[in-house]
C-alpha cells in the first residue's frame, strides 16, 4: 500500500483547494431537482392534471430520446425524475470527470505532482486523493438530493433511487476522467476525451430508449433509468455502477503504475525545427494554438450530431402530434412535425455544448497571462488587440465551423435514417442559427477578460445558467425577462419555426459590442505576468 | 541620448508598493547592470518599460517614446527575455523562436542558425518537453537573433549551466562591440561585473546607488580569512579594516579596496600559513551601502 502513502493529507489539500466547487456543485445538482419538483407541484397540483399531461407524451419518441422513458408521470417524483434526472446525471458526470482530470493530469502537467511525489507520498496518492474528493462530492450531492426531494414531499424510495442514479453516474465518469488522464498527456485532451465519452453514453441510451432498449444497458447514464425511480424501484442495476467503477479504477491504477511521470500512453512527438510561413503572425499563431482544439470540437460535435440525428428516425416513425403542454416544456417550440421540434431541441443542446469551445477560445489570452506566456509575446510588436482579437476572431469563426459540423452531423444522421438530402440543409441551418447566441457568450468572456480578469470563470457560469434555462426554464416560476437573459431564448427554432433574422442581428450586435468593450478594457489594464 | 529614462516611477499593487520613486538612466550603447535582490522591483521596472504595466506616477521614456502609448512601435526596436520563461506546450522550440522573432519584425537567419548551434538547442522538441535551462535558451535565441537597438534581459542566465552562461556573456560582449544598448537585470554580482560598464543598484523599489563599476568598487569590501605565524592582533587597528575577529592565530576581517594593499603587506610580514579571500556578496554590498548612508 506504499503507493497510497500520503493520500489523507493530499485529500485535505484537495478539499482546501476545491471546497467551493464541491459545495456549489452538490447544492446545484440538488437544487435543480428540488426546483423541478416544486415547479411541477405548481403546474400540475392534482394527480388528475398529471395523468392528463402524461397521456400526451407517453408515446413521443422525441421526448424519450432527450429525457428518457417516461415512468410514473402521474406523480411529482416521477415527473421530476423524467424531466431532470438524466440532465442532472449528465451534469454530475461532467463535473466529476473534469474534477478528476484536474486533480490527476492537470496537476501533473503543472508540475505540482512532481513536487508532491518528491515527498513521502505514494505514486498513486494524488490520483487516489482526487478520486476521493470526487466520491465525497457524489455522496454530498446524493444526500442533499434525496433529503431535498423527500422534504418537498416525494416518495422516499424514489428520491433515494434518483439520488443514487446521479451519484452512480458521477462516480463512473469521475473514474473515467482519471483513466483519460492516464491515456493522454495533457489535461485539455483528457477533458475532451471524457466529455466525448459522456456524449457517447447519452447517445447510446437515446438509441436504446427509443429502440429495443439493449443499448441503454451499455450506457452508464442509462443504468440509472433502469432503477425506475418513483415507479416501483428496481435496485439490481445499481450493481452495474458498483462493478464498473472499481474496474475503471483498476485500469487507471495499472496504467499509472506502468508509465513515467508526465508521460501519456501516447508518446510525445517531435515538432518542426522551423515555423511555417504564416505562423509568426497574430492570426497564424492563434490558429496554430487552437488548431487541435478546433479539430477536436468539430469532430466531436459532428459525431454527436450524427448520433442524435439517427435517433430522429424513431421519432418520425411514431404518430404525429400528441404534444401537450408537457411536451413543450421538454421540446422547444411548437411544431406540426415533432421531428422538427426534436431537431430544434437537439440543435440548442449541442450549441450549448459548442459554447464551451467559444468561451475556451476567447479566454486563451487569459491562459497566456496566467502561465506567463503573455509577457514574451507582448514584448514583441504584437499589440494587445491583435493578440486577444486574433483568438476572438477564431472563437467567432470556429463557433460557426463547429455549429456547421453539428448541423451536418444531424443531417447525415437524418439521411442515414432514410430522410431526404434537403433535410440535411435544414438541419445545418438549424444549428448555424445558434451561432449569434454562442457569440454573445464569447463576447461576454472577452468583456470579463478585459474588465474583470479575476472573474473570467463567470463566462463558464453563464453557460451553466443558459443550460439551466434550457432544461427547466419553461416550468420555472420566474419573470420572462429573467429567462430572456439567455441568448438561446432568442434563437429562431429552425427548422420548426420560420427564419427570423432580426433577433439574430441583435444577438450579433450585442456579441460584437461586448467584444469591443472587452478589447478596449484589455488595452487599458495591467497585463498579468504569471 | 539616453535609451531609457525613468524618473520618479511609482507602481503599486493594491497596498503593496513595488516601485517607490525609482529613477534610472541607461545611456545609448551602454551595457547597464540592474542589480538587486529578489523582490527589489527589477522585473516590475522592466514590465513598465514594456508597457505591460501602467505607471502610477513618474515619467518613463524608452528609445525616445512612451512605453505605454507607443508599445507596439517600440517593441519592433527591442528584444526581451523574461526571467521565468514559459513556452507553449504544443509548439516546438524552433517554431517558438520563429514566432517571437517574426512578431518582433523578423530575425537574422544566419545568426539564428549560429545561436542554435552555439547554445546546443534541439529545436524539434515540444515546449512542454524542455527543461528550465532549455526554455531559457529558446527565449535567449529568439531575442539575440533579432538585430534591434535595445536588449532587455531579466535574470537571463537562471537555469543555464556555466558553459551556456559563458556563451551568453560572449553574446552580450558582441552586442556591446556592435554598439547596442543592453539592460541586464541580475542578482548575481559576478555576472554584472563581467559584462556591465554602468550599474544601478535597486532596493525596495528605488535605485539606491549607481554609476560606473569603478565608482561601485569603492563600496566593495573583500573578506579575508587567514592563519598567520605571528599573532595578528595589530591588523585590527589598520585603517580600512572592519568587522575583525581574532581567535589565536586566526583572523577574519573585511577590508576596503584601497586598504587592501596595506593589509596584505602586514599579513605577509606576519607570515601567512593559510589565506582565503572572497568578494563581497550582494547582500554585504547593500549592508555596506546602508552603513555609509547611516553614517
Amino acid at each position: 500500500m506504499s503507493d497510497l502513502a500520503g493520500t489523507r493529507p493530499l485529500l485535505g489539500l484537495a478539499l482546501r483547494r476545491d471546497r467551493l466547487v464541491v459545495v456549489l456543485s452538490a447544492l446545484g445538482i440538488a437544487a435543480l431537482l428540488v426546483v423541478t419538483a416544486l415547479s411541477y407541484q405548481g403546474l400540475y397540483p392534482t394527480q388528475a392534471d398529471r395523468a392528463r399531461a402524461a397521456l400526451a407524451i407517453t408515446d413521443n419518441a422525441a421526448l424519450i430520446a432527450v429525457a428518457g422513458p417516461p415512468r410514473a408521470l402521474d406523480s411529482i417524483g416521477g415527473l421530476t425524475a423524467w424531466k431532470s434526472g438524466l440532465w442532472a446525471a449528465m451534469a454530475m458526470a461532467l463535473v466529476c470527470a473534469l474534477l478528476a482530470v484536474r486533480h490527476t493530469r492537470g496537476e501533473e502537467e503543472r508540475g505540482q505532482t512532481e513536487l508532491l511525489l518528491s515527498t513521502a507520498t505514494g505514486r498513486l496518492a494524488p490520483t487516489a486523493a482526487g478520486l476521493t474528493l470526487v466520491a465525497l462530492l457524489n455522496v454530498a450531492a446524493a444526500v442533499l438530493t434525496a433529503l431535498g426531494l423527500i422534504a418537498v414531499g416525494t416518495d422516499a424510495a424514489g428520491a433515494v433511487a434518483l439520488a443514487l442514479w446521479i451519484a452512480g453516474a458521477g462516480l463512473v465518469f469521475g473514474a473515467l476522467g482519471a483513466l483519460a488522464g492516464q491515456l493522454v498527456s495533457t489535461a485539455r485532451a483528457a477533458n475532451g476525451l471524457a466529455a466525448a465519452t459522456i456524449g457517447v453514453a447519452f447517445a447510446l441510451r437515446a438509441l436504446g430508449d427509443t429502440g429495443g432498449g439493449a443499448l441503454t444497458w451499455l450506457s452508464p447514464l442509462g443504468w440509472g433509468e433502469e432503477l425506475h425511480a418513483f415507479a416501483g424501484e428496481r435496485w439490481a442495476p445499481l450493481s452495474l455502477y458498483a462493478i464498473a467503477t472499481p474496474l475503471v479504477l483498476l485500469a487507471t491504477r495499472a496504467l499509472r503504475r506502468r508509465r513515467d511521470l508526465g508521460s501519456g500512453i501516447v508518446a510525445a512527438r517531435r515538432g518542426p525545427a522551423r515555423a511555417a510561413a504564416g505562423l509568426p503572425r497574430p492570426l497564424g499563431l492563434a490558429l496554430r494554438l487552437q488548431r487541435a482544439s478546433l479539430i477536436g470540437w468539430t469532430l466531436g460535435l459532428l459525431v454527436a450530431g450524427i448520433g442524435f440525428g439517427a435517433v430522429t428516425k424513431s421519432v418520425d416513425d411514431l404518430a404525429r402530434g400528441g404534444e401537450g403542454k408537457l411536451g413543450q416544456v421538454v421540446l422547444r417550440g411548437h411544431a406540426a412535425d415533432p421531428r422538427d421540434a426534436f431537431v430544434a431541441t437537439l440543435a440548442t443542446l449541442l450549441a450549448l455544448i459548442a459554447s464551451g469551445f467559444a468561451v475556451q477560445s476567447a479566454l486563451r489570452p487569459h491562459g497566456d497571462e496566467t502561465t506567463g506566456r503573455a509577457e514574451p509575446l507582448l514584448s514583441t510588436a504584437l499589440g494587445r488587440r491583435g493578440w486577444a482579437g486574433s483568438h476572438l476572431a477564431l472563437a467567432f469563426a470556429g463557433t460557426a465551423l463547429v455549429l456547421l459540423a453539428t448541423g451536418i452531423g444531424l443531417g447525415v444522421g437524418d439521411v442515414l435514417a432514410g430522410r431526404g438530402l434537403d433535410d440535411l440543409a435544414r438541419d445545418a441551418g438549424a444549428a448555424l442559427a445558434h451561432a449569434p447566441a454562442v457569440w454573445v457568450l464569447a463576447g461576454l468572456a472577452t468583456l470579463l477578460l478585459g474588465a474583470a480578469p479575476r472573474a473570467v470563470g463567470l463566462a463558464w457560469g453563464a453557460i451553466v445558467a443558459c443550460y439551466v434555462v434550457f432544461v427547466v426554464g419553461p416550468i420555472l416560476d420566474v419573470p420572462g425577462w429573467v429567462l430572456d437573459l439567455s441568448p438561446f431564448q432568442h434563437v429562431p427554432l429552425l427548422p420548426a419555426a420560420d427564419l427570423d433574422v432580426v433577433p439574430l442581428l441583435w444577438l450579433t450586435a450585442i456579441a460584437l459590442a461586448l467584444s469591443a468593450a472587452g478589447l478596449a478594457a484589455l488595452a487599458r489594464r495591467d497585463v498579468a505576468t504569471g | 541620448m539616453a535609451a531609457i529614462e525613468i524618473d520618479g516611477l511609482v507602481k503599486r499593487f493594491g497596498h503593496a508598493t513595488a516601485l517607490d520613486g525609482l529613477s534610472l538612466a541607461v545611456a545609448d550603447g551602454a551595457v547597464h547592470g540592474f542589480l538587486g535582490p529578489n523582490g527589489a522591483g527589477k522585473s516590475t521596472t522592466l514590465r513598465v518599460l514594456l508597457g505591460l504595466l501602467t505607471a502610477d506616477a513618474g515619467t518613463v521614456r524608452l528609445l525616445g517614446g512612451d512605453p505605454w502609448r507607443d508599445a507596439v512601435a517600440l517593441h519592433r526596436r527591442l528584444a526581451y527575455v523574461p526571467g521565468d520563461v514559459n513556452l507553449w506546450p504544443n509548439l516546438s522550440g524552433g517554431e517558438i523562436i520563429d514566432v517571437l522573432g517574426g512578431l518582433r519584425g523578423g530575425l537574422d537567419e544566419r545568426r539564428r542558425a549560429e545561436l542554435v548551434d552555439r547554445f546546443g538547442l534541439d529545436p524539434t522538441k515540444k515546449g512542454r518537453a524542455y527543461s528550465k535551462g532549455n526554455r531559457q535558451k529558446v527565449a535567449l535565441i529568439a531575442a539575440l537573433a533579432c538585430d534591434v537597438e535595445l536588449y532587455l534581459f531579466d535574470e537571463p542566465t537562471t537555469g543555464l549551466d556555466p558553459l551556456m552562461e559563458a556563451a551568453f556573456q560572449e553574446c552580450v560582449r558582441e552586442l556591446r562591440a556592435a554598439g547596442r544598448t543592453v539592460l541586464l537585470s541580475s542578482h548575481i554580482l559576478a555576472e554584472v561585473e563581467a559584462l556591465c560598464d554602468q550599474v544601478s543598484i535597486v532596493r525596495d523599489g528605488r535605485v539606491v546607488d549607481g554609476g560606473s563599476l569603478d565608482d561601485l568598487r569603492h563600496l566593495r569590501r573583500t573578506t579575508i580569512v587567514a592563519e598567520t605565524t605571528a599573532a595578528p592582533d595589530d591588523l585590527v587597528a589598520l585603517p580600512g579594516v572592519h568587522d575583525a575577529h581574532v581567535d589565536g592565530h586566526r583572523v577574519r576581517l573585511s577590508v576596503d579596496a584601497p586598504a587592501l594593499e596595506a593589509v596584505m603587506r602586514r599579513l605577509a610580514a606576519l607570515g601567512v600559513r593559510t589565506l582565503e579571500s572572497r568578494p563581497p556578496t550582494l547582500e554585504e554590498l547593500f549592508l555596506r551601502h546602508y552603513d555609509e548612508a547611516a553614517a
